[in-house]
């Protein structure tokens, strides 16, 4: 843990982890980014708009054996619609995403693309992979359901990379038969896409806690 | 657990096209919102709310007004969307169901009963025939004129996608037993879910539904294929599979009367023969079904345990265990009684988990007691006692984890709704603005919504409890069985000899 204050409003500023760059500000939404010793503003990151979602940074969570803290969010939208990418902190120090679209949940960690996967080269070139075709992520054969342009609308908290609003991408959704997921995004200006493999959960299965309170709503009894 | 206040759930907004009071009650997950005033289409994704489509067509009211709570097989549940939906034959209704912690799920209202669908994230695998799927184990046939084209026809609320009247999708139906398991496709995607029916009133009461509206006409007739309502192919399948069985009964009796040739005294002697070798193996199966009955023992308590139910409360859950079951099959019953209850009900969801594999097997009570008087004097109904069992459960050692929560009956229950009185009326009182009102600060719908939501305010004086008592028994289902199976080996052998007589003419 790293403690340091904004160079913008003062506030005090905590990176949980050495590996992750950059912190959005909590109190005035400058972007921090950290370099060594160095603190530098890299703009406004704007603020998430209210939602019903159940997380927020501080929500823990286990998968397997592995306890899990989310600590920064980045929500996108696309024409028909909006996610977020929810930053998780696992207790040995790696970091995977929790993906929250339309009540669903997706847990993905990382994976390798194959050295000669179709999808990344069409990606690379412009261009946007068809839907149906088979790709492998990590050993596990996936197969392309759904490809969008989309476009960040805020950020929040710590995170692997800069995300101010507006930053374009390309995100690839892929599926299993048997709850597989996996996610390829390629931001736009850059020729090498992440691929990012997992399956769908639900709150309990990950038996999250910490989550946010709704009036009307009695917190699951996972929760409580 | 250091936790904030809980975070306002419903955002109060107007409609751009009418500038009526709208609700959004899935914020973050809404892409589309119909303005139940007007009919507009409004693109919740804009923070602007940007209009779609502009309408202005007076909208009729679902049964369920959009915006209620219910509880359904112990699970807190609201109504946030509704459309309707026809295919060649037929239309019926869904509900789109909310809960921020578990995301969405349907209500369907046939016209006739209820029915709860749960989103699938997996694709069933493939029967051996691949006209069939197999889920959670079971196999699902496909269905009689189970394929079919949906189209949409009325719609009002707010959807997690661009729903418009006139969207279609393919529908392609199983079934296994009452469970339904189906697919939609469109060009886009091919989305899978899992039908149960729901008992009448159910849903019906736990969304204080009002009496049933016409569903809007079905569209005309195109090249959809064997279209037909969702549920009415269920229903429809069922009577052609009926109709099936009874062509092949007549079929099999002309053949039989057309049959015999034989002199009568062989004819007798083949029937003698038959009877005594019917008799011969039910015997053996009778004893086999009484060393079974003796191995298994006499319905054994395994577990009790009282608990209270406040009353219009919160939900509770209580864990029963570890219940440790030392045969690979065996039969639980599990019985509440709640001898207190009086115009109120209890939910109760029971799941069997099993310590080792979390693998669980979940079964619904619900416990229920009224009392009035009318013009024919007094009356009570319902069942202050109920019981739920589970069949065949695995050797083990497993936990019953019991969700229950008691309900008061309210006769002439008038819930606020989402309707537009309620929160002009609201409004009123908020202009004339109460500095002591605890609520302040809150809007209109807001305070219609918590209304609606949490009975038991602050304000409100402390839940009544009622006691239940639980009790849990190993092989109780059993005997019930035991019983019709010795009735069914007892019955048989004169039955044959009875049907074998009528068709050889004998007597």
């Amino acid at each position: 843990v790293l403690t340091a204050n904004c160079p913008n409003c003062g506030a005090e500023i905590v990176f949980r982890t050495i590996g992750l760059p950059v912190k959005v500000c909590d109190f005035c939404h400058s972007t921090v980014v950290r370099s060594g010793d160095t603190l530098t503003i890299a703009g406004q990151a704007a603020e998430v708009p209210d939602d019903v979602s159940p997380l927020q940074i501080g929500t823990r969570g286990k998968d397997g054996g592995q306890s899990f803290e989310l600590i920064g969010r980045v929500r996108w939208r696309w024409t028909d619609g909006a996610w977020s990418e929810w930053l998780m902190l696992f207790d040995d120090g790696t970091t995977g995403w929790l993906g929250e679209a339309m009540g669903r949940y997706m847990l993905l960690r990382e994976a390798p693309l194959e050295p000669a996967s179709a999808a990344a080269k069409t990606l690379a070139e412009g261009g946007q992979p068809a839907i149906g075709t088979l790709e492998q992520i990590g050993g596990t054969q996936y197969t392309i359901s759904d490809v969008k342009r989309v476009s960040c609308i805020a950020s929040e908290g710590e995170l692997p990379y800069r995300a101010p609003a507006g930053l374009e991408a390309v995100s690839v959704d892929l599926m299993r038969d048997d709850g597989g997921c996996a996610s390829i995004q390629l931001e736009s200006g850059t020729d090498a896409p992440e691929a990012y493999a997992g399956r769908y959960v639900t709150l309990a299965d990950i038996a999250a806690t910490n989550l946010r309170a709704f009036e009307g709503w009695a917190m699951p009894k996972f929760a409580a | 657990m250091s936790s904030a206040p809980p975070a306002p759930a419903v955002r109060a907004l107007n409609c751009p096209n009418c500038g009526g009071a709208i609700e959004v009650r899935a914020a973050g997950y809404t892409v589309n919102l119909i303005c139940g005033h007007c009919g507009s289409t409004l693109d919740a994704t804009d923070p602007a709310l940007k209009v779609i489509q502009a309408s202005t067509a007076a909208l009729k009211r679902p049964r369920i007004a959009l915006g209620t709570h219910g509880i359904l097989r112990g699970v807190e549940w609201q109504a946030v969307g509704y459309m309707e939906r026809a295919a060649e034959d037929g239309g019926w209704a869904e509900y789109l169901l909310f809960n921020p912690y578990l995301g969405y799920s349907f209500l369907i209202d046939d016209g006739e009963a209820f029915y709860f669908t749960t989103l699938l994230d997996r694709v069933p695998t493939e029967g051996a025939d691949q006209e069939s799927r197999v889920y959670q184990g079971h196999h699902y046939a496909a269905a009689e004129d189970g394929y079919y084209r949906a189209t949409v026809t009325f719609v009002v609320g707010e959807f997690y996608w661009r729903v418009a009247v006139g969207e279609q999708v393919d529908v392609t139906e199983y079934e296994y037993r009452d469970y339904g398991l189906s697919s939609e496709e469109n060009a886009d995607e091919r989305t899978w879910s899992w039908t149960e029916p729901l008992r009448s009133g159910e849903a019906e009461k736990a969304f204080k539904a009002g009496p049933p509206v016409p569903f809007d006409s079905p569209p005309e007739p195109d090249d959809g294929g064997g279209a037909r309502g969702k549920m009415a192919a269920v229903l429809a399948a069922a009577a052609a599979a009926e109709a099936a069985k009874e062509a092949t009964r007549t079929k099999r009796a002309a053949s039989a009367k057309s049959a015999p040739l034989k002199g009568k005294t062989a004819i007798r002697e083949e029937h003698r023969a038959r009877v005594i070798a019917i008799w011969k193996v039910a015997g053996i199966a009778l004893i086999v079904l009484l060393l079974a009955a003796f191995l298994r023992g006499s319905p054994k308590l395994l577990m009790s345990k009282e608990v209270e139910a406040p009353l219009d409360g919160p939900q509770k859950t209580v864990v029963l265990g570890p219940l440790d079951l030392p045969d690979s099959s065996t039969a639980i019953r599990v019985e509440a009684d709640a001898p207190s209850l009086d115009n109120s009900w209890i939910d109760l969801d029971y799941s069997l988990v099993d310590r080792k594999t979390q693998e669980n097997f979940d079964a619904y009570g619900a416990a229920e007691h009224y009392s009035g008087s009318d013009s024919d004097g007094s009356w009570t109904e319902g069942s202050a006692a109920d019981a739920a069992s589970f069949a065949a459960i695995g050797k083990g050692q497993y936990d019953l984890v019991v969700d229950f929560s008691a309900h008061k009956w309210d006769g002439s229950s008038s819930s606020p709704s989402s309707s537009t009185a309620s929160a002009i009326d609201a409004s009123g009182a908020n202009a004339s603005g109460q500095p002591a009102d605890p609520f302040n600060g809150l809007t209109a719908e807001q305070r219609a919504e918590l209304h609606l939501t949490t009975p038991a305010a602050p304000l409100a004086p402390p839940a009544k409890m009622i006691p239940v008592k639980i009790d849990v028994y190993r092989g109780a289902s059993f005997f019930s069985n035991f019983f019709l199976a010795f009735l069914a080996i007892i019955l048989w052998p004169p039955l044959i000899w009875w049907i074998d007589r009528k068709r050889l003419g004998l007597r």
